[in-house]
């Protein structure tokens, strides 16, 4: 039943291609909590700043991560032409493409597990710990799910790889510039905070601000936050389900 | 005998005439209260420590209070500047403090508002800080504070201690992981054989 995902996993973690990644991810990590904690004006940062900047770099890693292994998940096999023998096997296109969603939300789970140590050195001394860790978790996990059955869906019904992983990259570029490209003046204007309210991604790094920097861990303090994240994920779902009902090959030649 | 009478005369005239316009010049509250047209009936004053000495990176709070000394209720925004006293340039409170301006409705005569502003020191130096009222309606000048003297030295104790082990212990342990699996992998296979 689970083969395919099965066959995903071994593939990511028992080539060197795949746990690249992983050690790249680490590797930024251990620079900019380095960086935070040692860098002369860095560490100037109040130490809830420091984790909202970390906690940010982590979820902004796992969605463009995410993407980029996602949008050639469906088209990568029919260029390949290893989609037939795929779509012989007695279980449901929405099976298949299900099960390559899984495998890389497993991909986000060694990811989130591995920024976990660099979450807690960083909020060392504070309250801030078991927070960072749970938001970072909660929202990096909801966007990634989001992003990934997106990049999915576009993958299915473009059926290249080029265009569909051009289209996620964009995508994902468009979601993070307000909170990682605009400046802080501009987000302050009509048209930024307009743009703030309708995207998700600003929804959930907002939310990281407020309960690591402002203190208010509660849900029920993040609710307004929270609820734009879970109507983009089930409006990627929806993409996802209607595009994954049947894979066509055809096209590709 | 006529002039020693003129002189008692005389003195007590001054006397009397002294204790009449005494009351016009005294200090007393009643009078004293009392503010002549066109001054400013608002007065702000930093209740915290007149002089700060403190190390960058670290938030202090500054108090102050907001007393409404005319006779008519008066709204506007209270809020709090800092001056960089070797530069000669006000700072720009961007990074120094989340709420820079404290909205206030309607302060009544003779009432009195405690207020505070936490301040993150994010450079060193020398400088100082007021705290300003300023009307919703104009009607006034801004009122500003006694100044606060304020001591930033530099932050010389950065710690890398606690984040070395994750910074270079994680990359390390993460590829050795990978790599066990890899080579056990490869072993099965009969690719190390």
């Amino acid at each position: 039943m689970l083969e395919f995902f099965r066959r995903e996993v071994y593939g990511n973690f028992y080539s060197w291609r795949g746990a690249a990644w992983l050690v790249a991810a680490s590797l930024i990590f251990s620079l900019v909590a380095y960086l935070l904690m040692t860098d002369k004006e860095l560490s100037l940062l109040q130490q809830g700043e420091m984790i909202y900047i970390l906690g940010e770099v982590i979820v902004a890693l796992g969605v463009v991560m995410s993407a980029a292994s996602a949008s050639s998940t469906i088209s990568g096999e029919m260029e390949a032409g290893t989609m037939e023998s795929i779509l012989l096997t007695p279980i449901t296109h929405r099976q298949i493409a299900v099960q390559k969603l899984l495998s890389i939300l497993s991909i986000w789970a060694i990811f989130y597990l591995i920024s976990v140590p660099y979450l807690v050195v960083v909020s060392l001394g504070t309250n801030l710990t078991l927070a960072a860790v749970f938001y970072v978790g909660f929202f990096g996990t909801i966007l990634v799910t989001a992003i990934s059955s997106l990049s999915i869906a576009i993958s299915a019904k473009l059926k290249s790889s080029k265009s569909s992983m051009m289209t996620a990259l964009m995508t994902i570029i468009i979601l993070l510039a307000p909170t990682m490209f605009f400046s802080t003046l501009f987000r302050t204007t009509s048209f930024g905070i307009m743009l703030d309210q309708i995207n998700p991604v600003s929804h959930a790094i907002n939310s990281l601000d407020s309960v690591l920097v402002d203190n208010q861990q509660t849900l029920a303090e993040q609710f307004n936050h929270i609820w734009p994240v879970i109507v983009f994920l089930i409006i990627c779902m929806s993409l996802f389900m209607i595009y994954t009902k049947r894979l066509e090959v055809q096209g590709t030649q | 005998m006529r002039l020693s009478v003129k002189v008692t005369v005389v003195s007590l005239l001054s006397l009397s005439l002294f204790s009449l316009l005494m009351p016009l010049h005294s200090p007393d509250q009643s009078v004293f209260g009392e503010l002549s047209p066109g001054s400013n009936p608002i007065k702000m004053e930093i209740t915290s420590s007149s002089s700060i000495n403190a190390i960058a990176g670290q938030i202090i709070t500054v108090s102050g209070t907001i007393t409404n000394l005319g006779s008519s209720p008066v709204g506007g925004i209270a809020y709090i500047s800092i001056i960089d006293v070797n530069n000669k340039i006000p700072i720009d409170l961007e990074d120094w403090s989340a709420h820079k301006g404290i909205a206030i409705d309607s302060i009544e005569p003779g009432q009195s508002i405690p207020m505070e502003w936490n301040v993150r020191l994010v450079k060193d130096g020398s400088y100082t800080i007021v705290i300003l009222f300023s009307s919703n309606d104009g009607s006034m000048s801004t009122t500003s504070s006694v100044k606060t003297f304020l001591e930033v030295a530099p932050k010389h104790s950065l710690n890398p201690g606690n984040v070395l082990p994750v910074a270079f212990g994680v990359p390390v342990l993460l590829m050795a992981i990978l790599g066990i699996i890899n080579y056990s992998r490869g072993k099965k296979m009969g690719i190390y054989e």
